[in-house]
């Protein structure tokens, strides 16, 4: 086994899943996962912030993820989750959750076995993914959270929709 | 030792703003012999702990500044403006240096070079300069004392004559005395070996206060004895009769121990006169914390409170008489610690004072214009993070008012005016509000050049017709800036726009009043604290809202047919047409529920009603900021956490009726 040698360069991803797809963040960004709580909606607010909860005392905003990613919205199940993501924003460490509809697993994953994102032909747009993970069910997608949960608008995850920006305010 | 580092920078900083409180005092009176040594401690002290902490380049500048200020302490050679001016260079440098030790900005090691060339030529200049007969003793400045002297009952009874004690202070230079028999027992049951008597003295004096302690060497263990030093001037000058009068009645009438700090106080500053005031503040004892420390203390705090209301609303629900006993307790100790706590966050607006003096002293050099700057109220509390922000603030208004409002000298002179211009700070509670209004006695604002250009700017039309106050308001816009040549200093059209943004996000408010060619005003309303609001709780569409109480004018039940005769969106509440908006309809998508209660708000002088579906009471809300997510709903300043641990919405009024406004033009 040659697990020392590469013990250094592996990390940990959580998955979850929006859609039909599998996502990852890379754990160190994960703060804690929480079963949906009663979330205060914001009135006038953006489509995709479901709205504000508590966190043991603080107050934090929540992204719907479906909607954020330009998908349509379905009713909360029971695995509906909030991921609790520390994100930078304009040089300011802050905490935001993320509603996804299920939460997988932790993986760990050597970097060498990172895919790079496709230049030409993939399905998303690469600025906003690190890479990609080859899964036994298929491919996991490793998002670049700062850029993605940011306090712009809709983003177009899709690659092929880059003109159909919906913008809200 | 990074420890230590850091303790050695904060100490830095003080001691820095020390000498240059020193340094504004001793610009208007260059003899005070407390501000020149106060200026020598700092230097003699900073000198120590910057070679003690690697920061050899700090302790070489104050080196030479040590050396001054003690050849002037020492009566040396006098102190001029050159050397104030050097001096106020230095502490600038000093400041980047404590920054930028190793001189890797070129700019600073330019500066530094500069410095010590000139440091050092001044010394060779003044070493020479000095008088001739050395022999001069230094004369000791006359300093008032305050004695109070309550000999024991048994004193008379151990030989001592207070009478001789008296006699022998009055060697000692301008003595007054005032007796109290309040102790003095009805003749039947008086015993005339005992003493009874109590004197204050007032002692003006060139000896030192041990020398004082000397005559009382002997009957020191026979008498209650308090020495205090009052002032460096001489009571007899400064104290009319009147007060004096009024000084000898209190103290006759008998002062208890426990109020004579205050009698000396009062007497204090009776004495030495509102220019020594900033001198003469008592000390308290007091601790120094990180702010970090406090900013997790209110935060557990705040938790707290949440916490509490859940427990009260359990306790509430369960009816068990011992529950509802402890919780009724807990609740005040936790509404007591929490008022303690925030009361702790509270630091007066004087703190900021140096720099803005330093500021003021700063512009009228550069500007060549004579400013000074007067405090009224500076003592006033306010939220330590309030106070931060505020800062900026009011530099801004500063310098708006020494480069637009000031005149030259020869204009002032002309117009009749005091020559040196003069801008006032007054600070003052109001409520639940802090005021704070800087007024200067300059120009003032041309209201009508003021719209001309707006008109120009195309910030409002031809038809547009403003009021005085309104006009003003313009200087709010972005992008406005009447000055007629930009300088360094202002004119670039940032400034006011930003205070007034500034001042908002504080929940504050900000107006402008201005006489033209009397002076300008502008007032800065901002609320005691920003973390704790106390606010009316509505429910409008399912979610939870809180009001500032601030805001609020009055509440009213309303019924259907009320408002379906409401005419032009205006209702009538206590026979007047009150122009409203539903928030039922503004806040929800869909279907709503119909308004059952109207909150009328003060908007800008006016009232305007707002439809909530329901009120559910007074709240006490912990304001927590609701992040850059939200940028775009200004009109929720925050968010707060109710009882149950939900999170209710901190409405910010004005906001609203502005963005409210926006759709539907009702006012």
């Amino acid at each position: 086994m040659k697990q020392e040698e590469v013990k250094n360069h592996t990390h940990s991803y959580l998955s979850f899943r929006i859609g039909h797809e599998t996502f990852a963040v890379n754990v160190a960004q994960v703060l804690k996962i929480l079963q949906v709580p009663k979330i205060t909606k914001v009135p006038k607010s953006p489509s995709f912030m479901r709205g504000l909860i508590n966190l043991r005392g603080n107050v934090l905003p929540v992204v719907d993820s479906r909607i954020k990613f330009g998908l349509e919205t379905v009713a909360d199940s029971i695995n509906t989750s909030i991921i609790i993501l520390s994100i930078s924003q304009e040089q300011e460490e802050i905490k935001v959750g993320v509603l996804v509809d299920a939460v997988e697993e932790v993986f760990e994953l050597p970097d060498e076995d990172l895919l790079p994102p496709p230049d030409i032909g993939g399905k998303y747009r690469t600025e906003f993914i690190l890479g990609i993970a080859r899964a036994e069910e298929g491919l996991i997608i490793l998002l670049d959270v700062d850029k993605i949960f940011s306090y712009e608008d809709v983003i177009n995850l899709k690659a092929d929709s880059g003109d159909e920006n919906d913008t809200e305010n | 030792m990074e420890g230590f580092r850091q303790r050695y920078l904060e100490e830095a900083q003080d001691l820095l703003q020390e000498l240059e409180k020193a340094l504004l005092v001793l610009e208007s009176h260059p003899s005070d012999q407390k501000a020149v040594e106060s200026a020598f401690r700092v230097m003699h002290t900073l000198k120590g702990c910057s070679s003690m902490f690697g920061f050899p380049k700090v302790s070489e500048i104050t080196h030479f500044l040590e050396s001054y200020f003690l050849d002037i302490r020492d009566g040396e050679f006098h102190l001029n403006k050159d050397l104030i001016s050097l001096t106020f260079r230095s502490t600038d440098h000093i400041k980047k240096l404590l920054e930028d030790q190793d001189l890797i900005e070129p700019d600073n090691r330019q500066e530094h070079e500069a410095l010590l060339q000139q440091l050092a030529g001044k010394l060779k200049g003044l070493e020479q300069e000095k008088e001739p007969e050395e022999e001069k003793k230094p004369v000791q400045p006359k300093v008032t004392f305050f004695i109070f002297f309550k000999p024991h009952k048994e004193a008379l009874q151990f030989g001592s004559n207070p009478i001789y004690l008296l006699d022998d202070l009055a060697q000692l230079g301008d003595l007054e005395c005032f007796v109290s028999e309040i102790d003095l027992p009805m003749p039947e049951s008086l015993d005339p070996q005992l003493s009874y008597l109590q004197w204050g003295c007032l002692l003006t004096t060139d000896v030192s206060l041990s020398e004082i302690q000397d005559v009382f060497l002997f009957a020191e263990d026979l008498c209650d004895l308090k020495i205090v030093e009052l002032s460096h001037q001489p009571f007899k000058g400064d104290l009319n009769q009147t007060t004096f009068k009024n000084f000898a009645n209190r103290f006759t009438q008998g002062v208890p121990e426990e109020a004579l700090q205050d009698y000396i106080d009062d007497l204090r500053k009776a004495v030495s006169g509102p220019v020594k005031e900033v001198e003469s503040k008592s000390r308290k004892s007091s601790i120094r914390v990180a702010s970090e420390k406090l900013d997790k203390l209110i935060n557990l705090v705040s938790e707290l409170v949440t916490n509490q209301a859940h427990l009260s609303l359990i306790a509430a629900e369960y009816a068990i008489p011992e529950l509802q006993e402890a919780t009724e307790e807990m609740e005040k100790i936790a509404q007591q610690l929490r008022d303690t706590s925030f009361e702790i966050s509270l630091i007066p607006v004087g703190n900021a004072v140096t720099r803005f003096k330093r500021l003021v002293r700063d512009l009228s050099h550069e500007l060549n214009k004579k400013a000074t700057l007067e405090l009224e109220g500076e003592e006033t509390e306010l939220d330590k993070k309030v106070i931060e922000n505020l800062s900026d603030c009011l530099v801004h208004i500063f310098r708006n008012s020494i480069d637009h409002g000031i005149e030259d000298e020869e204009t002032r002179r002309k117009a009749g005016k005091n020559p040196e211009g003069k801008i006032m700070l007054k600070s003052y509670n109001s409520g639940a509000n802090v005021i704070i209004e800087v007024q200067d006695d300059g120009a003032g604002i041309d209201a009508e050049k003021v719209y001309a250009k707006a008109l120009k700017r195309g910030l409002i039309s031809k038809e547009d017709k403003l009021t005085q106050e309104q006009i003003f308001e313009l200087l709010f816009l972005s992008g406005f800036s009447t000055a007629k040549t930009v300088t360094s200093v202002s004119g670039r059209g940032v400034g006011m726009d930003v205070v007034g943004k500034k001042i908002k996000e504080l929940q504050g408010n900000v107006k402008i009043d201005s006489q033209l060619h009397k002076g300008t005003k502008v007032t800065l309303t901002i609320p005691l604290t920003i973390s704790i609001i106390d606010g009316l709780m509505v429910k409008v569409a399912d979610i939870d809202y809180v009001i500032p109480l601030s805001f609020i004018g009055k509440s009213y039940s309303i019924s259907r047919e009320l408002l379906e005769s409401s005419s032009n969106r205006q209702l009538v509440l206590d026979k007047e047409p009150v122009p409203y908006f539903n928030l039922l309809e503004e806040f929800s998508d869909n279907d709503f529920k119909e308004p059952g209660f109207a909150v009328t708000l003060h908007h800008e002088n006016k009232t305007v009603a707002v439809l909530v579906e329901e009120i559910i009471g007074e709240s006490q809300a912990v304001l927590q900021p609701i992040g850059g997510f939200f940028r775009q709903q200004a009109y929720i300043s925050g968010a707060s956490l109710k009882g149950d641990g939900t999170v209710a919405l901190v409405l910010d009024p004005q906001q609203l009726i502005v963005e409210l406004n926006k759709h539907n033009v009702l006012i």
